[in-house]
């Protein structure tokens, strides 16, 4: 006989086993050993967790009383997974790449990581939940009755529920707030909970068997049966059997705990493939043996037997205890695995959405790094659990054991289904707002509360009998279970009707009429395009320092995790040592990191609040462009490019004008050259001619005349130096030699060798005595030769009798400027131009002697020295400012 | 010659795997059909057995099938799916 105590034990035993299970899973994730743990088996049996006590008890009761209706709350869920491909696979899909933490975090990312609508969902899945925990709290405790009504030393049935919650508390604190893992996945609980759906499929299988094939003879004589046991009327494709199929498959997404084991935990879209057959074979496993059980029950068991407990009774009234303690340990693993997954769902919410916001709030003064947000948020988690599973015993210990308990499942359904409109809309729908979204949960979550939950308490709780009964203010339209006069029998399909509708209409409604914020737009366009080829991840800008952000990650995600994700990011720059550049990418990337930990509200906060702005930036805003300004952007896009091409080819021509130019000013030099080379020779020529002719020529005649021929060979010899001075120069190819010279020094040589050229005896030349302390490193003979050039000019061309010439000195920041002015004619104003150009003699200068070649030499040598020659606007006489850079 | 053949075995592979995925797209909708429409009076009628009995076979049949289907879909689906 199986007393309490033997029970206990095989509870005990069974719990150390899971803690070793999960301890080992937990290892081996971080040793990476993660085959097994990656497999998609484990992944479709963790989403077992769907069939809670509730289920493995309650759908032998429920088909023993209602007939096949049970069947529906397994049917939705196929249905889902069935067509995986065009819904599920997009909600894991951005689970993945948005680092979805729960299913109010998607919801608030959604809708531009709106905070307050994560508020919202958390808590309506809190306040949806609790009931949900009450129940697998008493299903557990009947369970243990069923073995203590006999000893008088077992506790009370509070007792066992308070036990159970703490020891529900104490394990899931252990495993589900053990790390803070970027990716809020839990990899020793989802192998706990996989080890508990194989018990409990077992578990059921075994009951089955027993009952089909030694209990009653095989199924034909259990379908016989059943057509006498079972209600009359099927339960099957009523507007209820609808309502209900479409109120377990929104189960299956939004229920807090679900979405933690499809989405959050989810490794890879792949598994899902594997899931999609393997879920619904699970479901199939589960509902075999459903009506056999309840078919058999009702029949070798005393009227009056509780329905929901025919898995246990049965093998227990057969003598089977071996059997019945399986069966036992079946339900004990669907509620404890129930409660743990929601548990830690639910803490992950309330820590992200509410503790964490409050707390920044609060340090709104200080800085985000200054904190350990991790400290903070485990703490916060492992208090929530605590709090949750408290919730859930308070609302057992006032509601236990009558029918508004036994009847909430379906009712917190229903509540928590609120979600779905925003969901749906949100993921297939651009134009689906923030406050569409938020005020449709809100309308729909009142009316859920005003028709099916308040009334579940048969006027004991807020509503009263009269107001049930009259409606509100006694007002017909407003009855609870017939909203505006219309009368729908069932109000468990009264209330989806309602609330769902109302919740839809008034979302449609709402964001037809706002306009979304930018960042709003942005993530609904990266939700609704998830499979589009590239997300676009502009996301705010040059924010902050590197070192800001890598302490902001190493209070979030762990010190060992941050210094992988700055280097491999540092990597990833061509960076080999040092922090990573604070991209815009990088800073996405972060803030989804973060997202991972904290949900995408409070790292979009943190993140803003370490830049001290919020803003959007142009790239952000052209991503969010409808189509049309997406036209617009690339036509701007073409129109710059033609734009460049134009540009491009102006370029082109003006290099060939220039082209021309030059071949235009070659032409123009060789015709100089010839024409300056053919004056000296046609003298030479000439008077060679007439001394060769051997006439008489008397001596004074032939001095002149070879003294002709010698002035011009000269001539010519100095020219062709020139020009061989100047083409030495302009090909770049004269080196230079440089070396310290005095300044001073340098220009009184210069004037001393002017003085060789011409008569300078009357000039007045006045040297500035500053020269004397200016030291430079140059071509000193290059130099001078500029000097010579100049000076030797402006006595030249000097019609003055007394030509003054001063030079002075100015000087700059890395060069000095040497300006010499004359009181000579000056040079006529249209000539400014031509003066440093190839034998460009003055007009009025006709008097002197020379080529034009000069003050060309000058500019050139001045070019090679880094410095220039420019001649200076002046009223009276000519000035030229060399300037001469310190160092060449 | 060749290449034209090619052309059509690309075709007809890109054909093939645009139909799985919609068959994946139809799947669901046979399923609500089947399991939720006054359909399932087609199948079920008055014969001698009882119409509970008729109704529990029928929706085990259906679910049977239904698992099958997605079992052969996602064999060939779980190629489609591209992880980083």
């Amino acid at each position: 006989m199986l007393t309490f105590n033997i029970l206990v034990a095989i509870c005990l035993v069974y719990v150390v086993i899971l803690f070793m299970v999960a301890a080992i899973a937990e290892q081996w994730a971080q040793k990476n050993k993660l085959s097994f743990l990656h497999s998609p088996i484990v992944y479709t049996l963790s989403i077992s967790v769907y069939c809670t006590a509730w289920t493995f008890y309650g759908a032998v009761g429920s088909a023993a009383r209602n007939g096949l209706e049970f069947l529906a709350i397994y049917l939705g869920p196929t249905l889902v997974f069935i067509g995986w491909w065009w819904f599920l696979r997009k909600l894991v899909r951005i689970g993945n790449t948005q680092r979805i933490t729960s299913i109010a975090d998607l919801i608030s990312s959604r809708y531009g990581k709106s905070n307050l609508l994560a508020v919202v969902v958390t808590l309506l899945a809190v306040i949806g939940s609790t009931p949900y925990i009450a129940l697998q709290l008493q299903s557990l405790t009947l369970s243990f009755a069923v073995f203590t009504h006999t000893n008088a030393n077992a506790p009370s049935p509070a007792i066992t529920a308070f036990l159970i919650a703490a020891g529900l508390a104490a394990f899931t604190v252990v495993f589900g707030t053990r790390n803070l893992d970027a990716n809020e996945r839990h990899h020793g609980v989802v192998t706990a909970i996989a080890v508990e759906a194989i018990v409990k499929l077992i578990a059921l299988l075994a009951v089955g068997i027993f009952v089909v094939w030694f209990v009653a003879d095989g199924p034909t004589d259990v379908l016989q049966n059943a057509e006498k046991m079972l209600p009359e009327t099927t339960g099957a494709f009523t507007p209820r059997w609808v309502t209900l199929t479409f109120l377990s498959a929104t189960a299956i997404i939004c229920l807090p705990r679900m979405f933690q084991v499809v989405v959050v935990e989810n490794d890879a879209e792949k598994h899902l493939a594997t899931a999609s057959w393997a879920f619904p074979l699970y479901l199939f496993l589960m509902c075999l043996f459903v009506v056999p059980i309840a078919v058999t029950g009702l029949e070798i068991l005393p009227e009056g037997s509780n329905p929901d407990l025919f898995v246990l009774t049965i093998p227990l009234a057969m003598g089977q205890d071996g059997l019945a303690a399986l069966a036992f340990l079946g339900g004990f693993s669907s509620a404890t695995s129930m409660v743990i997954v929601a548990a830690i769902a639910l803490s992950t919410m309330v820590s992200n959405h509410i503790v964490l916001p409050l707390w920044l709030r609060r340090a709104q003064a200080r800085n985000p790094e200054s904190d350990d947000v991790r400290s903070i948020l485990l703490r916060s988690r492992r208090i929530s659990i605590a709090g949750i599973l408290g919730l859930g015993y308070l609302y057992y210990q006032f509601t236990g054991g009558t029918e508004a308990l036994a009847s909430i499942g379906l009712i917190a359904f229903l509540g928590v289904a609120q979600v779905l409109p925003a969901l749906l809309f949100g993921l297939f729908w651009r134009n689906a707002s923030k406050w569409g979204a938020l005020v449709g949960i809100l309308v729909g979550f009142t009316v859920w509360a005003y028709t099916l939950f308040l009334p579940s308490f048969d006027g004991s709780f807020i509503l009263p009998n009269h107001v049930l009964e009259n409606g509100l203010f006694g007002l017909s339209t407003l009855r609870p279970q017939a909203l505006f006069g219309i009368n729908i029998p069932d109000p468990l399909v009264h209330a989806v009707f309602w609330s769902l509708s109302l919740n839809t209409l008034v979302l449609i409604t709402l964001s037809l009429m706002t306009t979304p914020k930018p960042l709003e737009n942005l993530q609904a366009l990266q939700f609704i395009n998830v499979f589009g080829r590239s997300s676009q991840q502009h996301m705010p800008s040059q924010i902050s320092t590197s070192e800001d952000l890598f302490v902001l990650a190493q209070r979030i995600v762990g010190r060992a995790q941050a210094a992988r994700l700055f280097e491999d990011k540092a990597k990833e720059q061509g960076k080999l040592y040092g922090l990573p550049d604070p991209t815009s990418e990088f800073i996405v990337t972060l803030e989804r990191e973060f997202a991972g930990s904290v949900g995408a509200a409070t790292a979009h906060a943190m993140m803003g609040q370490i830049s001290g702005r919020e803003t959007v930036s142009v790239e952000e805003l052209i991503a969010v462009a409808d189509e049309t300004a997406q036209v617009i952007e690339y036509s701007a896009r073409l129109e710059r490019q033609s734009k460049e091409l134009a540009e491009t080819a102006k370029e082109l021509r003006r290099a060939n004008d220039k082209l021309t130019k030059l071949s235009q000013q070659k032409d123009d030099f060789l015709s100089q050259v010839s024409h300056e080379l053919r004056t000296p020779m046609t003298s030479i020529r000439s008077f060679s001619a007439i001394l060769m002719s051997g006439e008489e020529v008397d001596h004074k005649q032939f001095v002149r005349f070879s003294s002709i021929i010698n002035d011009e060979s000269q001539r010519l010899t100095r020219i062709l130096d020139d020009i061989l001075d100047l083409s030495f120069l302009e090909s770049g190819k004269a080196k230079l030699n440089l070396q310290h010279k005095n300044l001073g020094e340098m220009l009184e040589q210069s004037i001393i060798a002017s003085s060789s050229i011409n008569d300078i005896s009357k000039a007045d030349i006045r040297l500035s005595e500053k020269f004397a302390s200016v030291d430079l490193v140059t071509d000193a003979d290059r130099l001078a030769q500029v000097f010579i050039n100049i000076i030797s000019n402006a006595i030249k061309y000097n019609d003055k009798p007394k030509p003054i010439i001063k030079i002075d000195l100015e000087e700059g920041q890395n060069g000095i400027m040497v300006v010499i002015s004359d009181n000579g004619p000056g040079i006529p104003e249209g000539e400014h131009e031509i003066i440093f150009e190839k034998f460009s003699k003055l007009s009025s200068g006709g008097a002197a002697s020379g080529v034009g070649l000069g003050l060309s030499i000058c500019a050139e040598i001045m070019r090679n020295l880094g410095g220039k020659i420019s001649l200076r606007p002046s009223r009276t006489g000519a000035t030229f400012a060399i300037w001469i850079p310190k160092k060449v | 010659m060749s290449e034209k053949q090619s052309f059509d075995e690309v075709n007809q592979k890109n054909r093939r795997s645009r139909k799985k995925r919609e068959i994946a797209l139809i799947l669901p909708v046979i399923g609500v059909l089947l399991l939720l429409t006054p359909i399932v009076k087609l199948f079920i009628g008055s014969t001698e057995t009882s119409p509970l009995i008729g109704a529990l076979l029928f929706i085990f049949g259906v679910w049977a099938a239904l698992i099958a289907a997605a079992f052969i879909l996602s064999r060939s689906l779980i190629f489609e799916i591209r992880d980083k």
